[in-house]
């Protein structure tokens, strides 16, 4: 069946009075807005800003990227903690980010999808994950931050053991309604901010 | 009679509940199935999210500070367990976090507190927190304050937090389940079952329920300054000019909110307070009469986003904009907070 994904109006609580004739329609209304709030308005998402240094006189952030604001470095990972529901299946996510310095190094964006077992950093890999690189994924961006996003492509379950290029994070049945953990692997590039979202599956076999 | 769902429901074939067809028991298990489901699950994603890069938010107090503030929204009465993760590490074993939910019209607390275990960032695990509401509270928001006690002469870094109520396990509760003053009346999967009447009350009130679900919030942006970090770590305390690029997030908002009367929620928590200055956020000018959390119930009447085709549903931008009188009241190199100037030092929104 088809998701619906708005409000839509529900009909009157008379319409299933005793003496009523229950239509067909009314329950057709009832099966579409359960639908509507387990697959498409309880889906997660996570939206994380990631906090740099500010001038302790101002408080707030002034720039990014340079001066006491966050700098770019070699290989800085980052642990995104994300609660997925028992209907997550597929993960898109957007990252703000700034990078610079593609003509002398190496600027790539990784994301690898970990279970969090005991709690750990390290748990099983669910997803090898994907890679942004430069020139074709990445903009070399001094002044501005760009955007970096996996796309909503309902992939099948991915088979690669290493990075592959942009795409959904995939997690497996047996893990959907665990928290995980998204590693991000930033090289030579800044991220600003991370937002995780479970991706809505517009059409659903009953 | 009890009210069972499974982890992961099936849908109701629209095909099977069209004119000229019997309703079957199937379709009747999965309406009610879909039910307990959603009020068991839904909303129990992250309320709290926030991360900070290396060296950013240290804290040295050897006294219990508070070190960040959220709102967030309680999915209803009887989701009684928040989670809430803390990655971080200390320079000296037994430093602790501990992690308050507070209710602002009960004035009650419920407090959960554990030793930082890593001693370099992401070093092996992050701490999980569970609090506990062990009183009947009715309220559906409530406030999430972090606090940090390090060793005297060390300090704690704190990488990143997140937060989320735990969903409800099958069976649910008998009875009417409150849902802050409404009342969700459980489905019982016997009574669903063959060779039963399907009565009346069970449309009234599937109904019913659903309208109550609809009314569940979600974390849509929040976002914390920090308090008493360490001297020469300075984690942004409020939002400044540059923050009109980042703070906002993409999210789903469904149409049809505003004709049955549901509205976003914006919370803002203000230091230094200054008569008439405002901000823009989320499509209006939102003008904050106190210190500490001022509130505002908004309609949906922004621009839908380009995001909306990729996503297969409406998608807004929904945060800080990014206006020219919002780089007047922010902080920067012309309003410093040092020269007491209003800031923000919170910024919560919940919609549906």
């Amino acid at each position: 069946m088809l998701i619906p994904t708005a409000f839509a109006k529900l009909p009157a609580v008379e319409s299933c009075h005793n003496n009523e004739i229950v239509f067909g329609g009314t329950v057709g209304q009832m099966a579409n807005a359960l639908a509507q709030l387990t697959n498409c308005k309880f889906l997660g998402e996570a939206h994380y800003h990631v906090g740099q240094q500010v001038l302790p006189a101002i408080g707030g952030m002034i720039n990014f990227g340079y001066g006491i604001s966050g700098s770019i470095t070699t290989s800085n990972t980052y642990n995104i903690l994300y609660q997925s529901t028992p209907l997550s299946s597929h993960l898109a996510v957007i990252i703000q980010y700034r990078a610079s310095n593609f003509e002398f190094g190496n600027v790539y964006l990784r994301l690898r999808l970990r279970d969090t077992g005991f709690n750990a950093y390290t748990g099983t890999v669910l997803d090898y994950g994907v890679t942004f690189l430069e020139g074709t994924d990445l903009d070399n961006t001094r002044d501005t931050l760009s955007t970096a996003f996996t796309g909503t492509t309902l992939i099948d379950a991915p088979t690669n053991t290493t990075y592959d290029p942009p795409r959904p994070l995939y997690v497996p049945s047996a893990n959907r309604g665990e928290l995980l953990n998204i590693s991000v692997q930033a090289n030579l590039l800044l991220p600003a901010t991370i937002h995780v979202y479970d991706i809505l599956i517009p059409e659903v076999t009953p | 009679m009890s009210n069972t769902f499974s982890s992961s429901p099936q849908l109701v074939d629209p095909g099977r509940v069209s004119a000229s067809q019997t309703i079957r028991t199937t379709e009747a298990s999965r309406l009610g199935d879909l039910q307990n489901y959603a009020f068991a699950n839904g909303g129990c994603h992250d309320v709290v999210a926030q991360l900070w890069d290396a060296e950013v938010l240290r804290i040295s107090s050897s006294t219990k500070v508070q070190v960040c503030e959220w709102y967030i929204p309680r999915p209803s009465n009887i989701h009684n367990t928040f989670k809430f993760r803390v990655a971080a590490f200390t320079t000296k074993a037994l430093a602790s976090v501990e992690v308050e939910v507070y209710f602002p019209l009960s004035a009650n607390s419920y407090t959960a507190s554990t030793t930082v275990t890593d001693s370099s960032r992401y070093a092996s695990a992050f701490d999980e927190l569970t609090v506990n509401i062990t009183a009947t509270e009715d309220e559906l928001y409530c406030i999430c304050k972090f606090y940090v006690t390090a060793i005297a002469s060390n300090y704690v870094e704190v990488s990143s937090v997140s937060g989320r109520w735990s969903p409800l396990t099958s069976p649910l509760a008998t009875g009417a389940l409150e849902q802050g003053d409404d009342e969700f009346i459980p489905v019982g999967a016997s009574r669903l079952g063959a060779d039963l009447p399907l009565p009346a009350r069970f449309g009234v009130q599937t109904l019913n329920n659903i309208e109550i679900l609809r009314k569940r919030g979600r974390t849509l942006f929040n976002w914390s300054g920090c308090s008493n970090t360490m001297t020469g770590h300075n984690a942004p305390v409020g939002l400044g000019i540059f923050d009109q690029q980042v703070m906002f997030s993409n999210v789903a908002l469904f149409a049809g909110m505003n004709q049955i009367d549901l509205d976003i929620d914006v919370f803002i928590n203000i230091e230094n307070y200054v008569s008439g200055k405002s901000y823009d956020i989320f499509g209006y000018k939102l003008t904050p009469i106190q210190n500490g959390w001022n509130s505002f119930g908004l309609t949906l009447r922004i621009q839908e986003s380009d995001l909306s085709n990729q996503f297969n549903v409406s998608m807004y931008k929904v945060g800080l904009e990014n206006t020219a009188s919002n780089t007047e009241t922010l902080l920067s190199q012309n309003y410093k907070q040092t020269d007491s100037a209003m800031y923000i030092k919170g910024l919560s929104i919940i919609g549906v």
